[in-house]
């Protein structure tokens, strides 16, 4: 029988799993900006269902591991915050997906 | 955030989420309403619930929708196809144009051929429409269009524009609670919110 977190033979063991991206809000986050080019704050708030505070704070951990960057862009004469997963998000989400369909498709029924 | 992770889903409730404010079906409402009354009243003033429709979507999106939903760009996938809607929607306005010329220079022995062809084009577009958006509800507003375009060309005009007005004013309630609803769902969130970060 494994230890813990030791893949069970030869699949993903749960090291392997990116812990960034795990996490439920920055899960939905990321799943929304990968279906999208990109999107604002206040639209990742309302499909998120999370907090100003909450959000800020799961997106701050998401730009400092590279997954996400900021656009400044102007809507009419005002400026604009968009934000996007970067190629590494994308590919890490990709990645992701990847490893827990393996990791939970080596759970025995 | 109690979603599962169906990306296809998350993606077409993103994109639908800008349909719930209501502002398709006050137009479509008005293009009813505007549509049956000019023709119950012979004012071509009534044209003009058109442009009033036109500009409360408008409006409506600029000052109610975005500050309250946010601002996203869609994938290359929804963007291929909102191309494709333009040229279909182009072709379809480019083939109505053409049967009125072909009326209007007599090559078209009767006004039916012109009505059913109208009446298609609009089944047509609006079907395409429905599809891009994913609204069965657009649908239904595009075939009731659609017949009444139909029904106004081969009945009796005072009824067929009594049935225009009463789906227009039907289509433009349903429109004004979608609104509401809406407004309330999505309160204004602190100023600047959308450009934070």
């Amino acid at each position: 029988m494994p230890g813990e977190g030791e893949p069970i033979e030869g699949g993903v063991s749960v090291p392997d799993i990116d812990k960034v991206i795990h996490e439920p809000a920055r899960l939905m986050i990321m799943a929304n900006l990968f279906v999208l080019e990109s999107a604002d704050f206040l639209f990742l708030m309302n499909r998120t269902g999370l907090t100003f505070g909450n959000l800020s704070s799961h997106m701050k951990k998401l730009e400092d591991a590279g997954y996400i960057e900021v656009v400044k862009e102007f809507v009419g004469r005002k400026p604009h915050t968009m934000l996007r997963l970067t190629m590494e998000g994308r590919d890490a989400f990709i990645e992701y997906r990847r490893r827990m369909g393996e990791f939970l498709g080596d759970i025995p029924e | 955030m109690n979603e599962s992770l169906d990306l296809g889903k998350i993606e077409r409730k993103a994109f639908s989420s800008y349909l719930q404010d209501g502002f398709w079906d006050i137009f479509i409402g008005f293009l009813l309403l505007g549509f049956g009354l000019r023709i119950y009243t012979d004012n071509v003033l009534f044209t003009l619930l058109i442009f009033v429709g036109i500009g409360i979507f408008i409006l409506g999106r600029r000052y109610i929708t975005m500050p309250r939903l946010g601002m996203a760009r869609f994938g290359a996938q929804r963007q291929r196809r909102h191309i494709f809607l333009l040229v279909a929607i182009l072709v379809a306005v480019l083939f109505t144009v053409a049967l009125w010329i072909l009326y209007a220079m007599d090559l078209l022995l009767s006004t039916n051929i012109v009505d059913i062809g109208i009446s298609l084009v609009m089944a047509v577009i609006f079907g395409m429409i429905a599809y891009y958006m994913g609204s069965v509800r657009i649908f239904i507003y595009g075939l009731v269009l659609a017949s009444m375009t139909f029904l106004v060309g081969n009945m009796d005009d005072e009824l067929a524009s009594l049935i225009s007005i009463a789906f227009g004013a039907v289509i433009l309630i349903v429109g004004i609670a979608l609104m509401v609803i809406f407004i309330k769902r999505y309160p204004m969130k602190e100023e600047n919110a959308g450009d934070a970060w």
